[in-house]
């Protein structure tokens, strides 16, 4: 693995755009992420911010066009699996674990096939992992199926940093979430960016968004159209004419 | 005495069917769980094992040895299953329709590949030289010693195969490639290199029937037909996807069998099978010991 210099960006994404026949999803966004940030990405429902984690990591598809930097190494021709092993994780909205696996082996095969451990520091790894993330103990036995939609988001993102990746992608993380677990969620994100892993999170509860992001990006019909301080973007009249609908913006 | 010996020959002979039912359905649902669709070109894989296995070791082919034959099936029939993966199944792994697609690409890869061994090996009939020669008595019925080799080898075999699954780290990540193919690829597997091994895994177990079966059995281009229909039916009744649904259904497949040809006679055998699969999913639409899907 290459040194990087502070001033390389951690994770930069060139121009990159997906198309389905003629459908757009994601026209040419740029936009690079420093090392311990934690980046932002809002936007209404079908801009494109989920497609634009399928691309990144290449689950299920890679770009149509464009490019994808880890630390200064092109990472969009590598194969999903290898995206994964270079230190790209991800979160998806939907349940994205092995159904019958206990929430404890989940953890296990993340750290030994994608963390590359042996089993001994791959078991120490999924255990702490589930420590960060809070699970209870008495729940990590419990086949991943029969965890509750909080349990099975903490099971998520402690499968992702027991394979100590260099950012994470979480997608969505407060969807189908009470009001207090969307706090309790708010707290597992500074844990997770707490052990040195970059955080970019899409969100559509959007004060978890301002209350986590430290730079916030919009995205409209697959194009960026704003990108900065959380809390001068979400004033920017274009942000808000696309987030809330034109009739709204118009009052 | 009438009574036991009669119970006997229906009990081997049961046994006997279900060990060749089991080598071949099992390879048939190991790419059903873990790819998701069925491959109508697996019993057709079983024929050309044999034909390979015939042509290597037999007097009429290079009379190359049973040793020779057995290696070079072994890599032709990892070579055909890879190869059906590449060209008829691996273009349509991000398509929605996946399941009907490979209906129709492995149907076609099944008649390309069926006509070709037609032209190749001609239309006459053909017999592989047994492995082990001579008759075994077993529970008073006398058997070809072939026949107890398989009643023998499919076992192990099987064993095996659940070894590797359950145990090797190629064999679990085939597992969870099975369970969720995405989450599979975020924890780093390697997804299209096991839907290769899983394939060729599958190609080897219809091959080897092919060898087992093909000096008990005449030699045609069609010879891998009804071994497939029954391998589907066994997969279905078994549960879809459980290995060792798959593997009971193929013996209590076989002992049925056994049992309706000695009864009713071998020609309203098979409507009685399809009769009695579709009486089970009629109570039990998950099959013997399939889990109910949530």
């Amino acid at each position: 693995m290459l040194e990087t210099n502070d001033n390389q960006p951690l994770l930069e994404v060139r121009q990159v755009s997906r198309r389905f026949g003629a459908l757009v999803a994601v026209d040419r966004v740029s936009f690079s992420i420093q090392k311990g940030e934690i980046f932002g990405i809002a936007g209404p429902n079908g801009s494109g911010k989920s497609t634009l984690f399928n691309i990144i990591t290449g689950i299920p598809f890679p770009p149509s066009a464009g490019e994808v930097f880890l630390a200064g190494q092109p990472i969009h021709k590598l194969r999903p699996h290898q995206i994964s092993r270079a230190g790209v994780l991800r979160t998806f909205q939907k349940d994205a674990e092995f159904a019958t696996l206990s929430a404890l082996e989940n953890v296990y095969a993340s750290a030994v096939y994608c963390g590359q451990m042996g089993s001994n520091e791959a078991r120490v790894a999924a255990q702490q992992a589930l420590d960060d993330v809070s699970l209870a103990a008495e729940r990590r036995t419990k086949a991943a199926s029969d965890l509750s939609v909080f349990e099975r988001k903490q099971l998520m993102i402690a499968s992702a940093i027991a394979a100590r990746p260099k950012v994470l992608l979480l997608d969505e993380p407060a969807a189908g979430l009470t009001r207090p677990e969307t706090s309790d969620l708010a707290d597992l994100i500074y844990t997770v960016h707490g052990r040195g892993i970059t955080i970019v999170l899409i969100e559509h509860v959007l004060p978890l968004l301002l209350k986590v992001s430290e730079h916030l990006m919009v995205l409209n019909h697959g194009a960026v159209i704003a990108s900065g301080k959380p809390e001068e973007v979400v004033r920017n009249p274009v942000v808000v004419a696309a987030y809330l609908g034109k009739r709204e913006a118009g009052l | 005495m009438i009574m036991v010996d009669m119970l006997s020959a229906i009990l081997v002979s049961g046994i006997v069917l279900g060990s060749g039912y089991a080598l071949m359905a099992s390879g048939l649902s190991l790419v059903w769980t873990t790819l998701g669709i069925f491959n109508f070109a697996h019993g057709v894989l079983m024929t050309l094992g044999a034909y390979v296995a015939w042509t290597i070791s037999s007097g009429g082919g290079l009379g190359l040895g049973l040793a020779a034959g057995v290696a070079v099936t072994v890599a032709a029939l990892i070579g055909a299953g890879i190869l059906i993966e590449r060209v008829v199944v691996r273009p349509f792994y991000d398509h929605r329709d996946i399941l009907l697609i490979t209906v129709m690409t492995t149907l076609a890869a099944m008649i390309f590949l069926q006509n070709g061994i037609q032209l190749i090996w001609g239309a006459r009939l053909k017999q592989l030289a047994p492995i082990v020669p001579g008759t075994v008595q077993l529970w008073r019925t006398t058997i070809s010693a072939q026949e107890t080799l398989m009643i023998v080898l499919a076992p192990i075999v099987l064993a095996a195969l659940w070894l590797f699954l359950s145990r090797s780290r190629i064999g679990r990540g085939i597992k969870a490639v099975g369970q969720n193919a995405d989450a599979a690829r975020l924890i780093g597997i390697d997804v299209s290199r096991l839907f290769i091994i899983t394939f060729a895994l599958s190609a080897l177990l219809a091959g080897l029937t092919g060898v087992l079966l093909g000096s008990v059995r005449l030699l045609t281009p069609e010879f891998g037909s009804e071994p497939l229909v029954k391998a589907l039916i066994i997969v279905i009744f078994g549960g879809l996807g459980s290995l060792g649904g798959t593997i009971a259904a193929a013996y209590l497949l076989g002992i049925i069998e056994a049992t309706l040809t000695f009864f009713i006679g071998i020609y309203w055998t098979p409507s009685m099978i399809f009769l009695l699969l579709i009486v089970v999913l009629l109570f039990r639409p998950q099959g013997l010991l399939g889990k109910v899907v949530r």
